[in-house]
């Protein structure tokens, strides 16, 4: 019953779709109501958008002809209050009242472009939802700037000035109290400064005695122990505990904690240790994130930057005085000068010690230095013992005599031959039954010299020392 | 077990000599030594020529023979 012109909408596939209005500033619309040709009927478009709103028109052109009527309706901008499909109805009026209504058609006017309308003095439903799109454009907007105003305000916060760019050394970050591995010695020929360096392993295994190695030393000397020197001069001087200190070789307690050189590593400053959150929002940026996240706080410690397994030169030690833990504390070369004996130093002190290789120890059997066929006969048992201490030999020797008489006796046979003037090295014994004697060592031989015939009973014993010195 | 004797000339020289002995036993291989050191000194008199003649192995005495000459360096000891 509708005839109409109309364009297909773009992808408008309904079948309830009887085409577009178009835009909603001029399009125009012709209907033809055939078997109606009454020039006292008024006719009305009666409009129903998808949002509800309805509108009415009055077509602005009614042309009866003998078959019909033609209706056409220009279509303006406040005909159409918001685009997409919207139901028309033309209603047909005389002085008596209603005279028809056609179908309900569907038609479809596409989006149209923003009236320009600055005081929205003659606003359509299309307009007005702009608009409001607008405000709602325009309040995101603001809130995004006050998103934006309040990121800035926390980077300027978080200044990148006071962060430090990424580094792998201690001077990169500007570290004052990290212990720099270039401190680190391995050989008496790289130290600059006694109280800046410090002893890697190899420099203690260079220049130092450990426990082990002194016990290796100790275990040659003399050792105050009974049976195993008995002068008290000598005793007094030796090598014992209380003269190198069990402590003396501490030097692998320390290096256990203070080379960590291999604990300092060029890794040491990793990201793991820089601080987080300095930056806290998520709301940044992702490039101002990443940059900021790259970057740590400027710090001149370790604990600055968080670093925890950065030796603190605060626990290097020059001096005992300066030792706090003695786990934590470790050595500087000079400290190591100043408490300990390097190797030569010990090698020297040593040295001018009583060493178990010069001790010897034995015994053996005076042989008679025959003068007549009686020297031998009177002499039942003639045996000594003897202790070599470097070139110094104690003789403790013990004769035994059968009955008889003599002035001199000579023995052959001592431990070793003294040299200078050993004759002259005289003592006076007794025998055990007071029998007088001078006694001393010439050469290899041991005299005893009784000045006058002297009368012996059986196992009548002369025990004594004579000491002797080798060449 | 067998008990072997070690000789040592110490402090050889052509007026005198100090003889070493001392003793061990070979158990596994290994020797160990056993007692105490026996020594005893020598002048080079012809008394003591002839003693060491009697107490060290031939070889030991060409030894210190070799050193000390054909002849005494030492007078022999008088009583005094």
């Amino acid at each position: 019953m509708i005839i109409y012109q109309m364009k297909k909408p773009i992808e408008c596939y309904d079948t309830d779709c009887v085409g577009v209005t178009g835009d909603n500033i001029a399009y125009t619309q012709e209907f033809y109501i055939k078997g109606v040709s009454d020039n006292s009927i008024s006719f009305t478009l009666h409009l129903r958008f998808a949002d509800g709103s309805v509108n009415s028109i009055t077509p602005d052109v009614v042309i009866p002809d003998s078959e019909g009527t033609k209706l056409r309706w220009i279509v303006k901008k406040n005909d159409i209050f918001t685009h997409g499909y919207f139901e028309l109805q033309i209603e047909a009026r005389n002085n008596i009242g209603l005279v028809f209504q056609t179908e309900i058609v569907r038609l479809y006017a596409d989006e149209s472009l923003p009236v320009e309308d600055k005081e929205y003095s003659n606003p359509n439903s299309e307009t007005v939802r702009l608009r409001e799109e607008a405000y709602s454009a325009l309040e995101e907007m603001k809130q995004q700037q006050v998103q934006i105003e309040n990121n800035l305000k926390k980077i300027e916060q978080t200044d990148v000035d006071t962060k430090a760019d990424k580094a792998t050394t201690l001077a990169g970050y500007g570290i004052t109290d990290g212990e720099n591995t270039v401190n680190k010695v391995f050989g008496k020929n790289e130290i600059t400064d006694e109280e800046i360096n410090y002893p890697s392993i190899k420099y203690l295994n260079d220049y130092y005695y450990d426990f082990n190695e002194i016990d290796d030393e100790l275990a040659k000397k003399l050792d105050n122990t009974a049976g195993a020197v008995t002068t008290d001069n000598i005793a007094s001087k030796a090598v014992t505990n209380d003269k190198i200190a069990n402590s003396a070789v501490t030097s692998i307690k320390i290096a256990n904690n203070a080379v960590s050189g291999s604990n300092i590593a060029q890794n040491q400053i990793g990201t793991n240790h820089l601080q987080n959150g300095t930056v806290t929002s998520d709301k940044l940026a992702d490039s101002v994130k990443t940059t900021i996240n790259a970057k740590a706080d400027k710090a001149t410690t370790l604990a600055g930057y968080g670093i925890a397994d950065g030796e603190n030169t605060g626990n290097k030690v020059f001096d005992k005085n300066e030792i706090t833990d003695e786990e934590i504390n470790y050595p500087s070369i000079g400290y190591l000068k100043n408490f300990y004996y390097e190797y030569s130093e010990v090698d020297s002190l040593l040295s001018e010690k009583y060493d178990v290789s010069n001790i010897e120890t034995g015994n053996g059997e005076l042989t008679v230095y025959t003068q007549s066929a009686i020297d031998s006969a009177l002499i039942k048992s003639c045996t000594f013992d003897y202790q070599k201490t470097g070139k110094v030999v104690n003789i403790f020797f013990n004769i035994v005599f059968n009955e008889g008489s003599i002035n001199y006796l000579q023995f052959t046979g001592l431990p070793f031959s003294c040299s200078g003037i050993s004759n002259q090295n005289r003592h006076i014994a007794a025998t055990t039954k007071n029998t007088q004697v001078i006694v001393y060592p010439l050469g290899s031989w041991l005299v005893l010299n009784f000045n006058e015939v002297k009368t012996f009973a059986q196992d009548e014993t002369l025990k004594g020392i004579v000491t002797i010195k080798t060449s | 077990m067998e008990i072997k004797e070690k000789i040592a000339l110490d402090m050889l020289t052509t007026d005198s000599v100090s003889v070493l002995k001392q003793q061990y036993i070979t158990v596994d291989g290994t020797d160990i030594r056993v007692g105490e050191n026996v020594r005893n000194a020598y002048m080079n008199t012809q008394t003591e020529r002839n003693l060491l003649k009697d107490i060290l192995p031939k070889e030991f005495y060409d030894a210190v023979m070799t050193v000390w000459g054909n002849a005494p360096t030492i007078a022999e000891p008088s009583a005094e």
